[in-house]
């Protein structure tokens, strides 16, 4: 008793830790570009990965964690985008400006979704969850003046950081590297905290079971909203640094972003945390890897996609559980059976045992 | 009590009043000048093409829910395989008519062989799970039609006898569009017998109402699963071969599609086939209407539709009370 009581006292999962470790050490990453081990447009693409991880980490929340299907997510990283871009053109050259403003502006526009969406349930919710994304693509589209229409917005400009001694700017490669991976680290080490107190065992008592989860006395709806407003204000923090890394168009409001960012947390595992950024690493390297080789990546990609939605639904931590936890055992099992006839075979002349399957005879014959 | 409920009798009132008013603005400036009636008939007829094909689309879409729970993303996708079986045997025979009887029935074949080998072993687990797997097969479906008949939009020729216009009512319409507005009743009509008026309809009917206890009856449920997806995805191939020779063939012709299908059962009422096709009428009409009214919001305007019939009446237009 005392000893399940003290595993369950022990607080969050091992992997949790595991996988902060990783990103800290996602620090030397710039080093090989530096050193010219691999060329500058992989620090790009590193800083590109990790900003769609902190994208998968947010819809985990809402996903993962409290069990709300929603199929708009991109509706956020879009606003995020958005908000920063036009923040950063039309107000003030000011990184903590923009990020202000895409954080407020993605945290109201979610908390409105969700009051307006949370009403209804399951299916109904995520088409009502497609639908606003939907509507904010196709406002991104036709507002020509204010959003730049199918262009998009170019020429973003990419600002200082303002730690007073030091100026440093974020069109440094480099700095900007430091500056996702410092964002992700903190907002990583939040969402960990956050699942793990009382607020996040509500959600997972929501997603597990909703009527009993009522009837403890929980407001069921005030706590989906929030946990949708911090998801998407998360969502939107993404968006903002996207658009500082490249060019706003509406395709980041596109439906296709919203599917790619689900298919990423299905292919990492969802409710996780690290799994859904661990799957934006490998799906969008993946993407990457085989698009460079063919034309034809989507059908590559699919069938891998399809065979991991029958053969393995928790994603790729939950491939590395089952490896633990099933083949593991079998490859000691086989260590062990192999040692174990080889030492007897090597044995067997010494203790004169030629015929192994006399020893199954416990009884002699009647004669 | 009584004032609270006098207040909210009031706010009612300030309501209906607003949207009487803004009703009248829209109508008396925004409308009356850019139509005539020949333009309102015109586009009241394409709305009905576009909103019967919508019709179609979706109810095999809503006949796949219903029974199996499962939504299907890769409707668009085996929508426009249809277009392209169409234009394939189109081209190896010169005849029309047998692509649109054969096309329909080769997607109806491969959308069983999908259900047999993928969907299968994914039931009972959360419906999530059949959303990815479709998005994956959209990925898959759609790169094998641009790997076979590669990127490039095709031009599907109108079938003999259907390359005119024809003339009444004072307006001149094409006759291929009045064609497909005939076969879209058609088809309709024909779906509606099979799901009422057959055995074989009275069992899907029954499965979608109530799974265990069809099974309790002795009847095997899920064999008929395969079956009634093939249909399903049937029609929609043969609404992409109706399709083909107004819009153009192209990989990414089922893109857009699906969302609208999605929209007009979501709208309609989940399971609800007659719902289907109000909805879907009645969004191709708005649509076809906003195009010539308010072109900036011709793509907003379904999922408007959408939001505001989902927030008053959650269930759906024709929907049944319960939402699950």
């Amino acid at each position: 008793m005392s000893l399940r009581l003290s595993r369950r006292l022990r607080g969050p999962e091992s992997g949790y830790y595991w996988f902060l470790l990783f990103l800290f050490l996602l620090a030397f990453f710039p080093i090989g570009a530096a050193a010219g081990i691999y060329s500058a447009f992989y620090l790009r693409f590193g800083t590109e990965l990790l900003i769609f991880g902190l994208f998968a980490l947010s819809v985990d929340i809402i996903m993962g964690y409290t069990g709300l299907v929603s199929l708009g997510p991109a509706a956020f990283f879009g606003i995020g985008a958005y908000a920063g871009a036009l923040t950063l053109i039309k107000l003030a050259n000011s990184i903590w400006l923009a990020l202000f403003v895409a954080l407020a502006m993605s945290g109201v526009v979610a908390w409105l979704i969700g009051y307006l969406s949370i009403r209804i349930k399951g299916v109904y919710f995520a088409m009502l969850t497609l639908a606003f994304a939907e509507m904010f693509h196709e406002l991104a589209f036709n507002w020509q003046s204010f959003t730049g229409g199918s262009d998009g917005l170019t020429g973003v400009p990419r600002p200082e950081i303002g730690i007073p001694p030091f100026g440093l700017s974020l069109s440094n490669p480099y700095v900007f590297f430091y500056f996702v991976l410092s964002v992700v680290i903190l907002v990583y080490y939040g969402c960990v905290r956050l699942v793990n107190s009382p607020f996040g065992r509500i959600l997972q008592a929501i997603r597990d079971n909703e009527e009993r989860a009522e009837f403890i006395g929980y407001d069921i709806r005030v706590f989906k909203r929030r946990s949708f407003v911090i998801s998407g204000i998360i969502g939107g923090l993404s968006g903002s640094l996207f658009a500082l890394l490249r060019f706003v168009d509406p395709d980041v409001l596109h439906w296709l972003t919203s599917a790619e960012v689900l298919v990423m947390n299905l292919f990492g595992g969802m409710g996780t945390l690290y799994g859904p950024m661990i799957g934006a690493i490998v799906f969008l390297y993946a993407k990457d890897f085989i698009s460079s080789y063919t034309e034809h990546w989507r059908i590559i990609l699919g069938i891998i996609f399809v065979a991991f939605v029958i053969y393995s639904p928790q994603g790729i931590v939950g491939l590395s559980r089952n490896m633990r936890a099933k083949v593991l055992p079998m490859l000691k099992a086989l260590v062990f059976w192999t040692v174990k006839r080889n030492t007897r075979e090597s044995l067997s002349p010494v203790l004169g045992e030629s015929n192994p399957s006399s020893q199954k005879k416990p009884f002699r014959e009647p004669e | 009590m009584k004032e609270l409920t006098s207040t909210k009798t009031f706010v009612n009132i300030l309501v209906l009043m607003g949207v009487c008013v803004g009703l009248a603005w829209l109508i008396l400036y925004q409308i009356l000048p850019k139509m005539t009636l020949k333009i309102a008939f015109k586009q009241l007829l394409n709305g009905l093409t576009l909103g019967l094909m919508y019709v179609i689309i979706a109810s095999g879409l809503s006949l796949i829910f219903g029974l199996m729970e499962v939504i299907n993303f890769a409707h668009g996708a085996l929508y426009m395989l249809g277009a392209y079986f169409g234009l394939t045997f189109f081209k190896l025979t010169g005849n029309f008519w047998l692509s649109l009887v054969v096309a329909p029935i080769v997607v109806g074949v491969v959308g069983m062989m999908l259900e047999y080998s993928t969907f299968r072993p994914l039931y009972g687990r959360s419906p999530l799970y059949h959303i990815l797997l479709t998005f994956g097969l959209v990925l898959i479906i759609g790169n094998a039609a641009e790997m076979v008949w590669g990127k490039a939009y095709h031009i599907f020729p109108r079938p003999k006898g259907f390359e005119g216009m024809v003339g009444f009512l004072g307006i001149a319409y094409p006759t291929y569009r009045l064609f497909v507005l005939a076969v879209g009743v058609a088809i309709s009509v024909f779906f509606w017998f099979m799901l009422k008026k057959t055995r074989f309809g009275l069992i899907i009917r029954a499965g979608t109402h109530n799974r265990e206890i069809t099974s309790a009856f002795g009847i095997d449920i899920s064999r008929y699963f395969t079956l009634v997806f093939g249909f399903g995805v049937a029609i929609a191939g043969a609404a992409g071969v109706l399709m083909a020779p107004i819009l153009s063939v192209h990989p990414h012709m089922g893109d857009g599609i699906v969302i609208t299908a999605f929209i007009v059962v979501v709208v309609g009422g989940l399971g609800s086939l007659s719902g289907a096709a109000l909805a879907g009428i009645l969004i191709g009409i708005l649509e076809s209407f906003s195009v010539i009214l308010f072109p900036a919001f011709t793509g907003a305007m379904m999922y408007m539709v959408m939001v505001i019939v989902l927030l008053v009446r959650p269930q759906g237009l024709l929907g049944i009370e319960e939402i699950r």
